[in-house]
């Protein structure tokens, strides 16, 4: 997964000071202006105390606590506003169907946080989104998404189709373009015509439709399972077409072979199955350990 | 009676005791002084005819331009105060581009008519964002134009108020033009039928003789859902029809 990511937090380590009383003796804090530092460091020197540490990591990159440099070197105040919290979700569509699911541990290396987070949000008769990557911003962007929904269905009158929420999803994810949401989407539902359609995401927005998508930790894992296996690439003499049964039996498949290898997947599946009847919700478990 | 108006027709937002707002009500007047555009809808789709006053034989009749295109599926036609229509049109292709661009689909004609008329109201304090105008808008428009709902057909007023038509006529001759649409229209009409009828409409009110550089003919035909303006060997095809 190639995303920039900061991994470690530096916060700085203050030494405690000792200021000869001569040295700022008749001086206010504030009044050391340019010739040495201000602000909080000022303080820090009137009062011959330690500060305390900034409690944010916001104000840990502020100019004057930075650069703080007494004895040790340099040190670094990294804003790291990212985590990943791994699993795996996919999406599949056949002719007149689509199966949207992902496994629900929610994780942060080597600790597990819930075993049960599901990644996959119903949109509404015709489409369900599943998201990896970063949970808080996962959900942050299916509130954001959800409220443009809202305010499409009642200004258009319509649900919206998977069309149109596949490039929702685009320019939300793009508009963050220099500050991205770390959650990789996959789309998955029915097109006009009742044919299975699923969009695949990275993060900042490009997008293209397929009709088998795994995003998240275990995708180097089922993605060439799939291809291979569900869209019967590189085959010679091409199978028919899965039907939903057995479509759902590989997902079921893959899911467990994944929980075999990927820490980051485990637990149990949600899996929207969407087809012209509407969207129809099935969980089954996978290992926990 | 207009001695006891003279208190309240100053401020554009101030209501009379009586419940009105006599800046939005002579917006509305103003209509009547523009050129007539007449809007039918048939099941094959959408017309819309308009007057072209070419007040001098030294004027280009190009450049009086009274139906616009808002979107590849929208036609507009306006009457009034042709400045304001502009910045509603130009609000509305705005609109419809923009839905393009986050949806991939075209905008209904429903939503972008209600899109125009949100900004409306949007007169009177200066300093409020998104106030750009300090009076109302003094220009009636019709939205003509093929979506998934088949052919529709809109009209706006000054107060932002839209209403859906099968037929409608607005500008100077709009009392006249709309009684003989209420006499011809006919729901069974094919799109041909629909421009013959707005055009002999259009001969009658109109005070010029009616020729091919004098009107302006839009349609949105159902079977290709695109808006087209019609050129003048084109309507003077259908005016020798006539």
């Amino acid at each position: 997964m190639a995303f920039p990511m900061q991994r470690e937090l530096y916060l700085p380590t203050v030494p405690t000071l000792t200021v000869s009383s001569q040295m700022h003796s008749g001086l206010s804090g504030p009044s050391l202006g340019s010739h040495g530092p201000s602000g909080p460091m000022a303080a820090r020197l009137a009062t011959g105390k330690q500060a305390p540490v900034a409690p944010s990591r916001f104000s840990a990159a502020s100019s004057s606590s930075a650069a703080v440099t007494v004895g040790s070197g340099p040190k670094t105040a990294a804003f790291s506003p990212y985590v990943l919290n791994g699993g795996t979700a996919l999406a599949l569509a056949g002719k007149d169907f689509c199966i949207v699911a992902g496994d629900t541990r929610m994780s942060a290396g080597y600790e597990i946080h819930t075993r049960n987070k599901p990644k996959t949000y119903r949109i509404n008769d015709k489409c369900s989104i599943a998201m990896a990557g970063m949970q808080a911003d996962a959900t942050n962007l299916i509130k954001m998404l959800r409220f443009r929904i809202a305010m499409y269905e009642r200004k258009m009158g319509k649900p919206m189709s998977t069309q149109s929420l596949a490039q929702l999803v685009s320019t939300t994810l793009y508009r963050r373009r220099f500050f991205p949401i770390y959650a990789f989407v996959v789309i998955g539902g029915l097109d006009e015509d009742g044919v299975g359609s699923v969009y695949g995401y990275d993060a900042v927005g490009s997008f293209e439709r397929s009709t088998c998508c795994v995003q998240g930790s275990g995708t180097s894992l089922l993605q060439p399972v799939l291809d291979n296996q569900f869209d019967f690439k590189n085959h010679s003499i091409k199978p028919d077409e899965l039907t939903l049964d057995e479509s759902i039996d590989l997902v079921k498949d893959v899911f467990v072979s994944a929980g075999e290898r990927d820490i980051y997947t485990g637990d149990s599946v949600e899996m929207h199955i969407i087809t012209a009847d509407g969207v129809r919700v099935e969980t089954f478990d996978l290992k926990r350990d | 009676m207009f001695l006891t108006r003279s208190e309240y027709d100053r401020g554009v937002n101030t209501f009379s005791p009586e419940g009105r707002l006599f800046q939005v009500e002579y917006a509305v007047q103003a209509i009547k002084l523009g050129s007539t555009v007449i809007g039918i809808q048939t099941p094959e789709g959408v017309v819309l005819a308009a007057e072209k006053r070419l007040s001098s034989p030294l004027l280009e009749p190009w450049s009086v331009e009274k139906i616009v295109e808002i979107d590849s599926h929208i036609g507009c036609g306006m009457s009034g105060l042709t400045g304001d229509g502009r910045t509603l049109v130009e609000r509305a292709r705005v609109e419809t581009q923009s839905h393009r661009f986050t949806f991939n689909e075209p905008m209904s004609v429903l939503a972008t008519t209600q899109a125009v008329c949100d900004v409306a109201l949007s007169f009177g304090d200066r300093d409020a964002e998104d106030k750009p105008m300090s009076r109302p808008f003094g220009v009636a428009l019709l939205f003509a134009g093929v979506d998934e709902n088949g052919p529709v057909l809109y009209q706006t007023d000054p107060s932002g108020t839209f209403l859906q038509y099968k037929a409608v006529a607005i500008g100077a001759a709009s009392e006249g033009a709309n009684n003989h649409l209420e006499e011809q229209y006919n729901p069974e009409m094919t799109l041909e039928e629909a421009i013959r009828c707005a055009l002999s409409i259009l001969k009658q009110v109109m005070e010029d003789k009616i020729s091919d550089i004098n009107v302006e003919v839009g349609v949105v035909p159902v079977e290709t859902g695109l808006y087209r303006i019609m050129d003048a060997e084109e309507i003077q095809g259908h005016l020798e029809a006539l």
